[in-house]
């Protein structure tokens, strides 16, 4: 009778040290290449700063410039969105050719790595009233719903109100 | 005779109870071992993505390659293409002496992608054994890669301004 005992105890051990080490076997092996956190900040940071190159990207007044993404496009596009802009990069307004140009950026780098994103960008008049997209969002495969890093916002003041713009990146 | 049975039986059941005993401990040993091969496995992935964060961290703020601004703070995630150009020579000159302690075996690399394509392979280090014959072969079992998009910026392509390409580090660590 004892034995009997001693033998259920032996398997129901057994079992359990089984599932123990399934268990730690089944952990998710870590991808040879990882996202780091700041991944989303640090892209943000380099795009807003980051300056255009392109045929015709010239300023009426100041020939020969070379506008900057952020403090140069974005807030043409914010303030002449309705009108004819100042920036007219590949012959089209700042606000359709960041629409163009922004996609291109992303996908040379993090789309490249394989990475999901999605892309905001929307200008909060100066009278409170609702916040208005000047960037139709840009999202590489259905955008990022699960877990994610943000950059955060990136503000930038304007006459006509704050553009308010930020990126996630899910892997 | 029958105190005899009874202290027969009694010293078989003592023994098979040893033995299950020692069987317990041999399998909860074989299990352990099991477990701690895993456990060591997730501890060395884990320290070695902790090695390349801190590469990625210590490459970015060298001032061998960051942006500068004089008496101000650097700027964030940039390189400047002026130091890059030279950086090489710099880390090929000194490797043993001082980058080695920095980054060990590790690849670090930057890659233009606006306007223009263009690499610069800054650190090279790779872990390699030499074979009787000669012929030298990897000696690393693992390796991680890791990506940053950042600016790099160019005082020189526009006389009076800087300009501001967009590109990104790789560094890649060996174990």
């Amino acid at each position: 009778m004892e034995i009997m005992g001693l033998v259920v105890i032996v398997i129901l051990l057994t079992l359990g040290m089984i599932f123990m080490v399934t268990f730690a076997l089944r952990a998710e092996p870590t991808g040879r290449t990882f996202t780091p956190e700041r991944l989303a900040y640090s892209t943000m940071g380099a795009l807003m700063k980051m300056t255009v190159d392109e045929p015709n990207c010239v300023e009426e007044v100041a020939r020969g410039a070379f506008p900057e993404i952020e403090k140069d496009l974005l807030e043409d596009c914010a303030i002449n969105k309705d009108t004819t802009s100042l920036y007219t990069c590949r012959g089209k307004h700042s606000c359709d050719f960041l629409s163009e140009f922004l996609p291109e950026m992303l996908e040379r780098t993090l789309g490249n790595w394989n990475h999901k994103y999605e892309f905001h960008s929307e200008l909060v008049p100066l009278l409170g009233e609702k916040p208005i997209e000047i960037i139709p969002p840009i999202k590489k495969n259905g955008g990022c719903t699960g877990k994610r890093s943000s950059s955060d916002r990136f503000p930038l003041q304007t006459d006509s109100g704050v553009v308010y713009s930020w990126l996630y990146v899910c892997s | 005779m029958d105190k005899k049975k009874k202290a027969q039986i009694h010293m078989t059941e003592t023994i098979a109870v040893l033995f299950i005993f020692f069987i317990l401990v041999s399998l909860g040993i074989v299990f352990y071992y099991k477990y701690s091969q895993v456990a060591f496995k997730e501890k060395q992935q884990e320290l070695l993505a902790n090695r390349a964060i801190e590469t990625v961290l210590y490459t970015l703020f060298l001032p061998e390659l960051e942006c500068s601004k004089g008496e101000a703070e650097s700027e964030d995630n940039c390189v400047d293409v002026m130091k890059l150009r030279q950086a090489n020579n710099t880390f090929l000159k000194y490797l043993d002496d001082y980058y080695f302690d920095l980054f060990s075996f590790s690849t670090i690399m930057v890659h233009q992608t606006y306007p223009k394509n263009q690499t610069w392979v800054i650190y090279d280090k790779k872990k390699v054994k030499t074979l009787e014959n000669g012929t030298v072969v990897p000696d690393w079992t693992t390796k991680l890669s890791t990506f940053t998009v950042i600016t790099l910026r160019d005082d020189l392509a526009i006389e009076g301004r800087s300009v501001y390409n967009l590109g990104y580090l790789n560094v890649t660590v060996y174990s």
